[in-house]
């Protein structure tokens, strides 16, 4: 095959991509060394780990090398010149494996705090439970008769020893919770749980000074023990959500290639890129800010900014914006504005004003808590009264017998019933490739009637298909020159054709938005535009820009391709059944009427809005919503996120735009949209479940009040009902694994 | 019963030592690539020399 050319559009040769320069990503670490962390692509297994960890292990200037298995990543440090981070990088493409560049991400930082915050905790209460239990299990087979007042004084004093600066230490995750949501007017689940822990260990150090046998410390340790266990699986489960949005769409995108005044190309961060800095953009990737057009012809795609299907071509000069993807040869472009000043920024603007106009969503476990924690605390205060001037007993004696209401009825089980079956939910979900990425995302989506689709890239496959027939040789010919180019339409023919035998043609050349030329057997052969191909403007108004023309010596006439961007394969059947479930379904789009109506048709949609603009998508979903529809948006764009923000609940395919992404609720991986209707199918079911625990719970605590009011309870019993709650809390949860209501 | 004075404190101990070997694990990062410390066995430590 013909050796690929590019037209000459700059003096200066592209510098290849494994040239660019990877310095502009080193970073100082605490101890003053440079530091760096890239993706390693190609590592499976543990051979892969020393082999890449041992390229490291002679240099005596590097400091650390790791390879962090589960997320790729190779940290390095080293003592030294900045610039050898590129022969880190050919140290490790040489031996085989592909290394991609990785912005530092601050919320990762956090997680990692966070994490390490909940497993000491956990650690510690673990360890307390453990102890207290040892101790308590001889308090409880014993009466003061048979093991002695002492004795019992002693081991309860040893337990306090433990259990105090234990839930002290360990209950601060729930303490910080609590204490937040009161601050801001609000209850959560972690107040009871809060007041039940202080309250419970008040008492049982009075109960014990006064050498007392109503001594709950084994209780109050054993239930912290439990809540913490769910609360680290339930941020482990949030974190693997994350985790795999980030690797999904940040990596990439948050690095951009800088040229500097030498013509050398490194890369940099995105946040760091600066007004009047030059920057290359490759076939395919994204333009970063808004900029200057400095090549002079590019083709870009701009569906992500306004829903076209159509890439546009721009001049030298012309203003380009974010959001829009090079389709043509690489580009570059002078920034204007940086990136937080971006078009950008007036769809930030949006998302901020749906933020503050959405109703604020009460999570069922919190809407039940603002209820429950009053009623609860209410009733113990009511039964203090009337033991103490119904009954006249003794003060002391009346708030035990109230705080053992507080502390039977504390909300372990509650806490619970909504945290395993939304990680149960979400794990269930990861494998049928939905990634939950906001906590409350499944219960939200639940609540929905309405649910309103964006066509190009969330619906379309967002790339365009060839249509019509066309005989074998001319679509041959027209594949071998479409080979040479990355424009969708060339894509497309090349797809069409899939045979691997192309036609040798010479002298290729790509004029971005215009079309190729090359020859085939020293004859000329041309194809694009109507314009490049028949050397005039077309007469008629017919819309010509989905048609791509050929001219060869074979055929008298340029021959007509005709291009549509396709359905995805399972459009029809997803909407089908999100209709048969009761729902309502609207399209909504930026592009041409035109192309909107047969697709409508074509997928039985009734409703459906065409040429709107990112405003105008959040109005319309403000209008349903006023209307008081709950609305689950789908999209992938730019031009969606305000709609996305504002809308009850968001999903975007994994294609989608880093930001929209970032917006969107839940992510579907691949190229269906059936698992949309799955996470809807699982969240009812976790719906249904979640109700059961919670009735299971308040059964439980219905049964268990008059007992505590009646004074019957003692700390073995408390133990075992507040355990044995839970358990069968869980137990029941994990039916949501099979498919049966 | 003086042996259960003993007994208690032989089992706190233990207890405690589990505890700093957990928060010692936590400290070092040993919870930070799970997946890849189960690889890790499988490397002959004579081969390579990892910088921690």
């Amino acid at each position: 095959m013909a050796e690929k050319k590019h037209t000459p559009l700059q003096s200066n040769d592209h510098t290849p991509i494994e040239e660019v320069s990877f310095s502009g990503l080193v970073y100082k670490n605490n101890k003053g060394e440079n530091a760096v962390e890239f993706l390693i692509e190609g590592v499976h297994c543990a051979a892969c780990i020393q082999k890449i960890e041992t390229l490291f292990s002679h240099d005596p200037d590097i400091k650390k090398a790791r390879l962090n298995f589960s997320q790729r990543k190779l940290s390095l440090t080293w003592h030294g010149e900045i610039k050898r981070v590129d022969e880190f990088v050919h140290r490790i493409k040489k031996s085989g494996y592909g290394v991609q560049a990785f912005a530092r991400d601050v919320f990762e930082q956090s997680h990692k705090k966070e994490s390490r915050f909940l497993l000491f905790s956990l650690g510690v209460a673990g360890f307390a439970a453990g102890n207290v239990m040892l101790l308590s299990v001889g308090l409880w087979i014993t009466t003061a008769e048979s093991m002695g007042q002492n004795m019992r004084e002693l081991l309860h004093w040893i337990s306090a020893l433990i259990a105090v600066p234990a839930i002290c230490v360990a209950g601060r995750p729930f303490f910080y919770s609590a204490y937040n949501a009161l601050k801001h007017g609000r209850t959560n689940m972690d107040v009871p749980i809060s007041v039940a822990l202080i309250i419970t260990s008040c008492v049982s150090l009075y109960e014990m000074a006064a050498g007392g046998e109503h001594v709950y410390f084994d209780s109050c340790i054993m239930l912290l023990f439990l809540l913490l266990i769910g609360r680290y699986l339930d941020f482990m489960a949030k974190r693997a959500a994350d985790r795999s949005a980030i690797d999904l769409m940040e990596t990439v995108d948050n690095v951009s290639m800088l040229v500097n005044e030498d013509g050398s190309v490194t890369q940099i961060v995105t946040k760091d890129i600066n007004v009047g800095m030059v920057l290359r953009i490759l076939s395919g990737q994204t333009l970063p800010t808004d900029s200057i057009l400095i090549t002079k012809r590019a083709s870009l795609d701009t569906k992500l900014l306004t829903g076209e299907s159509v890439p546009k071509t721009y001049h030298a000069l012309q203003n380009v914006h974010a959001g829009m993807v090079n389709v043509g040869g690489p580009i570059d472009i002078r920034v204007e504005k940086t990136p937080q000043n971006s078009i950008l920024k007036d769809i930030m603007e949006l998302v901020e004003q749906a933020k503050q106009s959405k109703s604020f969503f009460m999570r069922l476990a919190d809407r039940i808590s603002s209820l429950y924690t009053p009623i609860i605390h209410v009733l113990a205060l009511a039964v203090f009264f009337v033991w103490l001037f119904v009954f006249g007993l003794i003060w002391q004696e009346a708030m035990m017998i109230a705080v053992t209401v507080l502390i039977i009825t504390c909300p372990c089980a509650l806490a619970l019933a909504v945290t395993i079956v939304n990680m149960l939910a979400s794990n269930k979900l990861l494998k049928d490739h939905v990634i939950i990425r906001s906590s409350d995302a499944l219960e939200k989506l639940g609540t929905i009637d309405t649910v309103v689709f964006d066509k190009t890239g969330t619906l379309t496959k967002g790339f365009s298909r060839l249509t019509g027939g066309y005989d074998v040789d001319s679509l041959k010919l027209a594949a071998s020159l479409a080979s040479y180019s990355q424009h969708p339409y060339s894509k497309a023919i090349v797809n069409a054709y899939g045979g691997e035998a192309l036609f040798q043609l010479d002298e290729v050349e790509e004029q971005a938005g215009l079309g190729l030329i090359g020859y085939y057997k020293g004859k000329e052969v041309r194809l694009g535009s109507y314009e490049w191909v028949h050397g005039s403007k077309p007469v008629s108004d017919i819309d010509h820009t989905s048609t791509v023309y050929l001219k060869s010596e074979q055929s008298s006439k340029p021959i007509a391709f005709t291009f549509k961007d396709g359905l995805k394969d399972d459009a029809f059947e997803t909407i089908k059944t999100f209709k048969n479930a009761g729902l309502d379904v609207h399209l909504l789009s930026g592009d041409k009427s035109r192309v909107l109506e047969g697709l409508a048709q074509e997928l039985e949609i009734e409703t459906y809005l065409s040429e709107k603009d990112p405003k105008e998508k959040f109005e319309y979903i403000q209008t349903l919503q006023r209307k008081g529809h709950a609305v689950l948006m789908v999209g992938d764009g730019l031009n969606d996120v305000a709609a996305m923000a504002l809308a009850d609940v968001s999903m975007a395919p994994s294609s989608a735009f880093n930001m929209a992404g970032k917006q969107a609720d839940l992510i579907v991986i691949g190229e269906r949209l059936m698992p949309m209707y799955e996470a809807y199918k699982q969240s009812l079911k976790a719906k249904s479940l979640i109700k059961q625990n919670i009735a299971l719970a308040l059964l439980y605590n219905i049964v268990a009040i008059p007992f505590a009011m009646m004074g019957m309870v003692t700390p073995l019993i408390a133990a075992l009902s507040m355990s044995a709650s839970s358990l069968i809390v869980i137990l029941n949860s994990f039916r949501i694994k099979k498919w049966i209501f | 019963m003086d042996i259960l004075i003993y007994l208690i404190g032989a089992a706190l101990l233990l207890g405690l030592l589990g505890l700093g070997g957990f928060l010692w694990s936590l400290k070092t990062n040993q919870y930070e690539d799970l997946e890849g410390e189960a690889r890790r066995i499988l490397i002959d430590d004579d081969e390579m020399d990892p910088k921690k």
